[in-house]
């Protein structure tokens, strides 16, 4: 057998799923060929890594959540006895509120779409907008999400959450503004600063990541202080963002990856403090 | 000596020592409407559903999936028709609830990414914890591929039973399966492990 016949059977020789003629071929393979072995290694390895994922455990509270909505759909479908022509009538009810239902979702999810477009356009314009004119970038966002100046403390009270510059940047950064604003994915903090040297970031804090901010802009990923983080090359700067405990942070205007790095280590420090 | 090992952990359901002669009988139960047989069988099922959820739809959710995989079976319980083993037919709904969710909530998880594009240095992160790697690596496959990935590896499913499960040939499972460790070997490379 050659090289790249074995590599194609791997997986399923490795799950024990090829017939014995095929699975001893490839051991005979193997046993002599490093290249191969040392790819059967790695499949053995993925397992060990998979094995050590955490295994977390289910809340105890959903058994009564299930049980309370199947209660309530059982008392909905108690059939009673009904006469041939309200049964017809009933028929009719039920197609027509099986239309109005689609009709609804039709309308739902295109308003979905549209909001998804929305949502692109509008920040896809602060980007674009972002390292020329940032004031006026920063005023079309707050227009466009009805976005509101905030103070940190009374964001805290808002959000019922901590956010992660609540204890503030490096000192290379003064703090210019915060708003809290209305985004379709969430109610969203974002905090803007002068940076010392000059130049404007934004930390943005959201509840779900947001590729569609960016839209088809030049992306990579890379590990920022420990953390998975995609940077977005955005005109001459840099956005980054990344997951920080359940929530996600986005960067606007960081010179390089290095400022990223810097910047998601402060925030990881803060968290342990 | 490197050999082919499925059987090194042998997790097969059902781990909550309820043998299958128990599960059909707790099966018909429910069928018949008993809530203490639903009860019997969320107990003895939900918490391998809900480790797939975590890792398909997100810890944050997995929660709500949780509770609609379980709705789902209990009010489609009079489809299931025995062929396959209720395990099987539990995956497929738990499956099929995430899929949908990640369907309707556009979620999309860590996007395929040229490496470096803009950095061509190597990442210097050597703390970042190689189980971390493995989940944010996970995070990063297509839904189907990541699915049929963890029905293999963690819940130990055969060929024939994830075809069940998914709905689709064994060859394919064959396949994307091999295609789904490629990836994955991929993306950890990416994120700095040296396999």
């Amino acid at each position: 057998m050659q090289c790249h016949e074995v590599v194609e059977l791997l997986s399923n020789y490795y799950d024990g799923e090829l017939s014995s003629g095929k699975a001893a071929a490839v051991a005979e393979h193997v046993a002599v060929c490093t290249n191969c072995a040392a790819e059967l290694e790695t499949l053995h390895k993925l397992s060990d890594l998979t094995m050590k994922l955490d295994q977390p455990s289910a809340p105890h509270h959903v058994w009564p959540r299930i049980a309370a909505q199947l209660n309530t759909s059982q008392s909905r479908v108690a059939p009673p006895a009904v006469s041939a022509r309200r049964a017809s009538r009933k028929t009719l009810l039920a197609v027509v509120a099986l239309v109005l239902v689609g009709l609804s979702w039709i309308a739902f999810t295109q308003w979905q779409a549209h909001e998804h477009q929305h949502l692109a356009v509008n920040f896809g314009h602060f980007l674009d907008t972002f390292e020329q004119a940032p004031d006026e970038a920063q005023r079309d966002l707050v227009k466009n999400y009805s976005g509101v100046p905030i103070e940190i403390p009374d964001a805290i009270r808002e959000l019922k959450y901590r956010p992660v510059v609540a204890d503030g940047l490096p000192d290379d950064y003064e703090p210019a503004q915060a708003y809290l604003l209305k985004m379709p994915c969430c109610r969203c903090l974002e905090a803007c600063y002068h940076r010392k040297d000059g130049g404007m970031l934004c930390v943005f804090e959201h509840d779900i990541d947001q590729p569609v901010w960016f839209g088809d802009r030049p992306t990579s990923s890379k590990v920022c202080a420990g953390k998975p983080t995609r940077l977005v090359q955005v005109d001459g700067c840099l956005a980054a963002t990344w997951q920080q405990d359940r929530r996600h942070i986005t960067v606007i205007g960081a010179k390089d990856a290095d400022e990223v790095t810097r910047l998601v280590a402060h925030f990881e420090h803060q968290r342990r403090l | 000596m490197l050999t082919a090992s499925n059987s090194l952990i042998d997790v097969r359901w059902p781990v909550e020592s309820v043998d299958p002669e128990s599960i059909d009988d707790l099966v018909s139960a429910c069928r018949r409407g008993s809530r203490d047989a639903q009860r019997r069988l969320y107990e003895c099922s939900h918490e391998r559903v809900y480790r797939l959820l975590v890792r398909m739809v997100g810890r944050e959710d997995a929660e709500d999936v949780l509770q609609q995989v379980f709705l789902q079976v209990f009010r489609t319980l009079g489809q299931f028709g025995g062929q396959s083993r209720f395990e099987t037919w539990l995956y497929r709904v738990s499956v099929n609830e995430s899929l949908q969710f990640l369907r309707k909530n556009r979620r999309r998880r860590w996007v395929s990414l040229e490496s470096d594009v803009m950095d061509g240095q190597p990442d210097q992160e050597r703390e970042f914890d190689h189980k971390e790697l493995m989940e944010h690596a996970l995070a990063r496959l297509e839904p189907e591929l990541r699915s049929l990935f963890l029905l293999r590896e963690v819940e130990n499913q055969s060929y024939a039973e994830i075809a069940e499960a998914m709905q689709i040939p064994e060859g394919t499972v064959a396949s994307r399966l091999s295609r789904a460790r490629q990836l994955l070997k991929q993306y950890l490379v990416e994120l700095g492990w040296e396999p």
